[in-house]
């Protein structure tokens, strides 16, 4: 007895249009105009930018030679692999909490219902991969002087279809909480696979094309792009083929979701709104995490517990981290990545001060225990340390684990030739300073706790731009002290680096003299900290 | 009341990882009775109306309502639920649900004579216009309420009621469900509200850590042992 969807939907889309306010339309309609005016604006100066930079044979033969090619079968994998991660906890078929209620509540047809938010996933997946297609097409324009109507196209199409395959895909990873399970499981694989194309050599340029469908998608770009593959409308059909297998198997399933399912999603998109809202990244963070968490389970490893009584925050915040692989994880891809890269190029200073930041949130990756207590400073006088001591505790853990990620680092570094004699020895002595210095300025902004009703306020008084600078200052305070502490011994070592020994040996000694002082201070400042209000 | 089940539960058992938040759950509700709930946080009540109403799958066991799966549309069109917590559309005025209802459960001729006689009833007529944004908590759960009871429905599933409800609305709703009763629907609901369950509830089902620790007339069992042991009057 199931009774038509289409009367509902009608009634439900017209009472509620016409609610919306002239204001609102205008506002939506301004916002559109924006986003569209400010993205052509942006590939045009981005491609009259690109091509009138000084010649870059270089740059062109390294994408005809093979470059294209990886980073191209990275680039699209890494996107697949973010369309069905986001697809566990979110993905293209999300209803609202009402609309749980009220519609699936009701003896509508539930694939009905399904079907026309999944064809509107369909859509955008395809239309943000016809974007990332333009970027790309925008870049090699400009580096390639290829024709231009036949690489717009192939830039164009390839990734547009593998958009709506990869939201198919997502939705059949949506639609089934056993293929969900598997998916969270089976990410790494598809990371490495991602890292492997992207870092691999001549061979991988070869067998990427044929790789799967995110070499389908690009074989025809890189015929375009003057690369060699004759193969492409082999590719390019097998593709199409592929992608209209998965989109009609996912329109099949469109009735099998469980409300269960879809109502997990509800409530997770309306928390999600709560937080960005308020600004609240953090918050939508750990939403995220915790949906994540619950379809895995929460890992239930134990450790013995110490007899010293200050190691008690550290065996804490250890437990915490065990329990959650994924920060260790991320602090090792983004400390690892920043030190890989300055150790490949040494002279480069933007790369020096980025390999900072990114190693900077590596580090306030592991200090999430602190701030759960800045959250909720009340329960901390449970403890029976000053606010400053208990602060200085957590960092203990997160000090130790990223030492023992540099010294990781730092040994990966020596055996891929990018480091070596002395250099290795002065990297392994430094883990443990710039390892403090990391986490010390992450501890800084950890313990402010969460973005209060009177901040939002004062923002919203500030401005259209006073407001976000604001918001912003709170998240850049971290990143900045960062800087200040580890980029003048960094600079002091790029310098000493092209003088004679005995210059060196000074701006050895003059950088951790600064690293010392500037530590101390850090510690004296957290050591005088009180809970926050 | 007569004695054929409108509403059964089968073997319901259901798990959240290794926590088991409802064990092995057999339970039949007539046409015309009504079945209280009682227990502390976390005994399984919400879990159990949860499951009943479609909105959790569970791990083993079946929901049957008027002979059909829950799965079924057929079995949905059946059941009226009112979660603990309002749940509506933003943008849509307080009448605006109830013809959403009507529409969506095939209400043709007569929705909107019953949509101002419920309005009128539960004192929302005032109100109709107005869109949840503009509504205290309790209006918010009035407006919920109708929205169960303005569709035909053999079974209704409440979750808290009456929470957020003043004594005058406390004392509609309690005459709303009454003749709910009398027109043969079964009511499942759970409630700490023990005075209002009494002047309802035909049976009481004590439920403790996922389990059914004592069942029977809705006074026996609140007078019982098993009640005055875990506290519960």
């Amino acid at each position: 007895m199931s009774v038509p969807a289409a009367p509902a939907l009608t009634f439900l889309r017209a009472r509620r249009r016409a609610h919306r306010s002239p204001q609102q339309r205008s506002d939506r309609f301004t916002g559109l105009y924006t986003l569209g005016l400010y993205a052509a604006i942006g590939a045009w100066i981005g491609f009259h930018v690109l091509r009138q930079s000084p010649a870059r044979g270089g740059s062109a033969d390294w994408l005809t030679g093979g470059g294209l090619a990886r980073a191209g079968t990275a680039a699209l994998l890494l996107g697949l692999l973010a369309t069905v991660r986001y697809a566990t906890w979110q993905g293209p078929v999300v209803f609202s909490e009402p609309d749980i209620h009220f519609l699936l509540g009701a003896p509508l047809p539930r694939a009905e219902l399904v079907r026309g938010r999944l064809a509107r996933g369909l859509l955008l997946g395809g239309g943000l991969g016809a974007l990332l297609g333009l970027s790309a097409f925008v870049l090699l324009e400009a580096e390639l002087g290829a024709a231009a109507w036949p690489l717009l196209a192939a830039a164009l199409l390839g990734p547009a279809v593998f958009g709506v395959l990869a939201t198919a895909l997502g939705w059949m990873v949506e639609s089934s909480a056993g293929r969900t399970r598997a998916l969270l499981r089976a990410s790494p694989l598809l990371l490495a696979a991602a890292v492997a194309a992207g870092l691999g050599g001549g061979a991988a340029a070869s067998l990427a094309p044929w790789s799967g469908p995110w070499g389908w998608a690009l074989g025809p770009l890189l015929a375009a792009a003057g690369g060699h593959d004759p193969a492409w409308p082999i590719q390019a059909g097998l593709l199409a083929a592929v992608t209209l297998a998965a989109v009609l198997a996912g329109w099949r399933e469109a009735g099998s979701i469980t409300v269960e399912q879809l109502d997990r999603r509800a409530g997770i998109r309306t928390g999600l709104a709560a937080n960005l809202f308020t600004a609240d990244l953090r918050g939508a963070a750990l939403l995220r995490r915790q949906a994540v968490l619950g379809l895995v389970g929460t890992r239930r490893l134990r450790l013995r517990h110490p007899r010293r009584r200050w190691l008690a925050l550290p065996w804490r915040d250890a437990l915490s981290l065990m329990r959650t692989p994924g920060r260790a994880g991320w602090a090792l891809v983004l400390c690892g990545g920043g030190a890989l890269g300055v150790a490949a190029a040494p002279d480069r200073k933007v790369l020096a001060a980025a390999a900072i930041v990114a190693a900077y949130l590596g580090a306030a990756q592991l200090l999430e225990p602190l701030r759960g207590e800045a959250d909720q400073p009340d329960a901390s006088r449970m403890l029976p340390w000053r606010w400053g001591d208990m602060v200085l505790l957590h960092t203990v853990t997160p000090v130790v684990a990223l030492t023992v990620i540099g010294l990781l680092v730092t040994a990966l570094a020596a055996a891929l030739g990018l480091l070596a004699g002395t250099a290795v020895g002065m990297a392994l002595g430094a883990c443990p300073l710039v390892a403090a210095a990391l986490v010390w300025s992450a501890a800084i902004p950890s313990q402010r706790g969460r973005l209060g009703p009177d901040q939002l306020m004062t923002a919203s008084l500030m401005g259209e731009v006073g407001g976000p600078v604001y918001l912003l200052r709170w998240a850049a305070t971290g990143p900045l002290l960062a800087l200040v502490v580890l980029f003048p011994p960094v600079l002091m070592l790029q310098g000493a680096a092209v003088g004679p020994p005995p210059r060196a040996q000074a701006a050895i000694t003059n950088a951790v003299f600064f690293l010392v002082v500037a530590l101390a201070v850090e510690v004296a400042w957290l050591r005088s900290r009180h809970p926050p209000a | 009341m007569t004695e054929r089940p409108v509403l059964q539960l089968r073997g319901l058992r259901r798990t959240y990882g290794e926590v088991v938040a409802l064990d092995q759950l057999d339970l039949e509700v007539a046409h015309g009775e009504c079945v209280a709930l009682v227990g502390h946080n976390g005994s399984g009540k919400t879990t159990t109306l949860r499951l009943v109403a479609g909105l959790l799958e569970p791990t083993n066991g079946d929901v049957i309502v008027a002979g059909d799966n829950m799965r079924l549309d057929r079995a949905r069109a059946a059941l009226a639920f009112v979660p603990d917590n309002p749940l509506l559309y933003g943008d849509l005025t307080v009448r605006e649900h109830l013809e959403l209802i009507g529409l969506a459960h095939g209400m043709g001729g007569g929705l909107d004579d019953r949509v101002t006689g419920l309005l009128d009833r539960l004192d929302l007529t005032g109100r109709q216009e107005f869109l949840p944004g503009q509504l205290s908590r309790g209006l918010r759960q009035k407006t919920q309420l109708a929205c169960a009871l303005v569709r035909p429905f053999h079974v209704i599933v409440l979750d808290e009621p009456v929470v957020g409800l003043d004594p005058p609305s406390q004392q509609t709703l309690h005459e709303l469900l009454h003749k709910a009763k009398q027109d043969g629907a079964a009511i499942l609901l759970s409630t700490h509200q023990l005075p209002f369950a009494a002047g309802l509830a035909d049976r009481a089902v004590v439920l403790h850590e996922g389990r059914v620790v004592e069942e029977g007339p809705f006074r026996a069992v609140m007078a019982g042992a098993e009640a005055a042991r875990l506290g519960l009057r």
